[in-house]
């Protein structure tokens, strides 16, 4: 029972999210098509059926395995209907392109295989791992209460008098997705829910090269992709069982959803920029205010721009997500729920209050950067300031340059904000635990922002150039597709 | 001094791409830099990515050991015995076996750990403040003279000298 309870409960996210992409015209109608869309479908379907059991529980609506069928099965009935009705696949749908260097195809399968090697025994080294502190006060505790009184029982949720001082006020993505997990297996499993967690993760790199891979060449994005999936800052939280990464990812992936609707104009990029984001912004607090800050970005630009009319779609698409985020906010409200470090807005700006904590900054920098420059965090924000700053040089793909530096910047800064004015009082412990943890949605946003900087950049190359010289025999793994085939014009890149 | 260090690996590539094209491409002009910058940015992560994955193997691996075989209950127990509260652990886990399912506890006595840490143990079994609102009594330092009055006659179970539960009346 608890394996087909497993296949039960993954099967309706797979189902779920395959609906959207299918709606939104981005799964190719072949096996090979919806075999490639299968990591993406799992993790959009994560989003589309837990989102709305968070709204319907604060709302007070019982959310058993019942409730979860339910949800997930309308959902998936109603956007595949909408699919079928919609007909031909968008644009999105090129296909990826491996490359026609036989040296070129074997890197690319030397990464794809080492990166999932990785993934697979990371997986198979947490399944005995304990609950960490945090998640044994916060993430473990809300998500076996949501699974054993199938909604949010007032006696964990609202118990101000016991439990104020463990974040009552932390959003339920990662609690209601670990409970309908449980759910699942018709049990509570609080050392496998770590391999779930990591899935999260193997999925969100997947859906990163799905993004990403449509019309460019392998060998231009995977690196960054297989950099920042191999980086051990990645596996904290879900080695101790915390949401930085469930927020982390979600919040990254929005901002490369984004970045690609930034550059292309493709409505699917859009819609799935706003889901995700609404996920990171229900994975943690800081989740958030990192959506909020990638949000601003893309207004910044759009602005800039003076793309009103693609700052209207926007605006549709904001108000969907806030669709997503604002039930946790107002139940939080209605219970006047504490927040645990964070200092009111009257306080900060009476008296000397910033003044007087201004000491707090030099550190604060020092040891948010000081991470972004760790090899746990492979370097990705510093790869993502040079890309940037080639592309303003060269003036080419300009905005989506500023859009990620501005996002990455803005999260610093927001970081920042709450090192100089939280409650902590012992600053250099609070860097040192949470410091690593919270730097994880700037990584993942630089390395697949530079993932689409680069691979716009080198595939521009060759729409400019004139055909290359043959390649030579030795080289060659396939003929030359002729010109003006699916593979030649997939290498052209759409920002040329 | 990270933000040097930050300044200093985003100038290193760009000058890096810079070289590339003058080197490598014989042009400095916009679409040479662009496209040697790109490769370098692509090169350095393939450079990254391996020396990192070895460094996470190492640690995912020795995560791996460190845990081997723990049970599931040892699991949600840390936060106890992280909490130096690890004396309670035999009551939590004989609470755990002779409650039933969404029992109401009070505890009488000072808490041995935090009322998240013990949340997270005993549920679905959880715990009540109001004196007439629970169904078991949980002793952390004895169990006092009037307190016994209050429990069904035979149901105290001691767990040490201090530690001990009752059903209640």
């Amino acid at each position: 029972m608890t394996v087909l309870g497993w296949l039960l409960i993954h099967a309706l996210f797979v189902v779920a999210g395959g609906g959207l992409l299918a709606s939104l015209g981005l799964v190719r109608s072949t096996a090979r098509g919806a075999l490639w869309a299968l990591g993406p479908s799992y993790l959009a379907g994560v989003a589309l059926v837990v989102l709305p059991l968070i709204a319907l529980a604060v709302a007070g609506v019982t959310v058993s395995l019942a409730t979860i069928l339910v949800v997930g099965v309308l959902e998936a009935a109603g956007l595949f209907a909408f699919a079928a009705m919609r007909g031909e696949p968008g644009r999105a749908t090129l296909p990826a392109v491996l490359g026609d260097l036989r040296a070129e195809r074997v890197l690319v399968a030397v990464l794809a295989v080492g990166l999932v090697g990785c993934l697979l025994f990371a997986a198979a080294s947490l399944t005995d791992a304990p609950i960490g502190w945090d998640a044994a006060h916060m993430w473990e505790l809300k998500a076996l209460a949501l699974y054993h009184y199938d909604g949010v029982p007032d006696q964990v949720f609202t118990n101000v008098s016991a439990l104020a001082l463990f974040h009552l006020d932390y959003p339920l993505l990662q609690p209601m997705f670990e409970a309908t997990i449980y759910h699942g297996l018709g049990h509570e499993a609080v050392q496998y829910v770590h391999v779930e967690l990591w899935g999260l993760w193997a999925a969100a790199l997947w859906t990163a090269a799905w993004l990403l891979a449509p019309g460019r060449r392998a060998l231009t994005w995977l690196p960054f992709v297989v950099a920042i999936g191999v980086a051990g800052g990645a596996q904290n939280a879900p080695v101790l069982g915390n949401a930085d990464m469930t927020a982390g990812l979600f919040v990254g992936l929005g901002a490369l959803a984004l970045g690609l609707w930034l550059e292309k104009r493709q409505t699917p990029h859009l819609v799935l920029g706003a889901l995700f984001l609404a996920a990171g912004a229900n994975g943690k607090k800081e989740g958030l205010v990192f959506a909020a800050a990638v949000a601003l970005a893309l207004v910044a630009v759009l602005l800039g721009l003076r793309a009103w009319r693609a700052l209207g779609r926007l605006a549709v698409a904001g108000a969907g997500a806030l669709v997503f985020i604002v039930p946790w906010l107002i139940y939080v409200r209605a219970n006047d729920l504490p927040s645990g470090d964070t200092t009111p807005l009257s306080r900060m700006f009476s008296g000397s209050f910033l003044v007087d904590r201004a000491d707090r900054l030099g550190p604060s920098i020092e040891s948010t950067l000081g991470w972004l420059v760790d090899p746990l965090w492979s370097y990705a924000a510093p790869a993502l300031l040079a890309a940037a700053v080639v592309c303003l040089v060269v003036r080419f793909a300009r905005p989506v340059a500023v859009y990620y530096v501005t996002a990455v910047t803005v999260m610093i800064c927001a970081l920042l904000w709450m090192y100089w004015t939280g409650t902590f009082a012992d600053l250099p412990s609070w860097l040192s635990v949470t410091g690593l943890r919270v730097t994880g949605t700037m990584a993942i946003s630089s390395a697949f922002g530079v993932a689409q900087l680069v691979s716009s950049m080198l595939a521009a190359r060759a729409a400019e150039e004139p055909p290359r010289p043959p390649v030579s025999d030795w080289l060659r793994v396939s003929e030359p597709a002729p010109v003006g085939s699916s593979q030649a014009s997939a290498q052209r890149s759409p920002t040329s | 001094m990270s933000w040097l260090t930050f300044l200093l690996i985003a100038g290193g590539i760009v000058a890096a791409g810079f070289a590339a094209a003058v080197l490598l491409l014989g042009r400095a002009d916009r679409g040479a830099l662009r496209v040697a910058a790109g490769a370098v940015l692509a090169l350095a992560a393939v450079a990254v990515a391996f020396p990192v994955a070895k460094t996470s193997v190492r640690n995912i691996n020795g995560v791996r050991l460190d845990n081997r075989g723990t049970p599931p209950d040892e699991a949600k127990e840390k936060c106890v015995v992280d909490g130096g509260a690890g004396h309670i652990v035999p009551l939590i886990e004989r609470l755990r076996a002779d409650l039933p399912a969404k029992a109401r506890y009070q505890v009488i006595g000072p808490p041995p750990i935090d009322a998240a840490c013990l949340t997270t143990n005993m549920l679905p079994r959880v715990s009540v403040q109001a004196a007439g609102s629970s169904d078991w009594l949980v002793f952390t330092d004895g169990v006092p003279r009037g307190a016994r009055a209050r429990l069904v006659p035979g149901s105290l179970q001691r767990v040490t000298d201090k530690l001990a539960f009752g059903q209640v009346r």
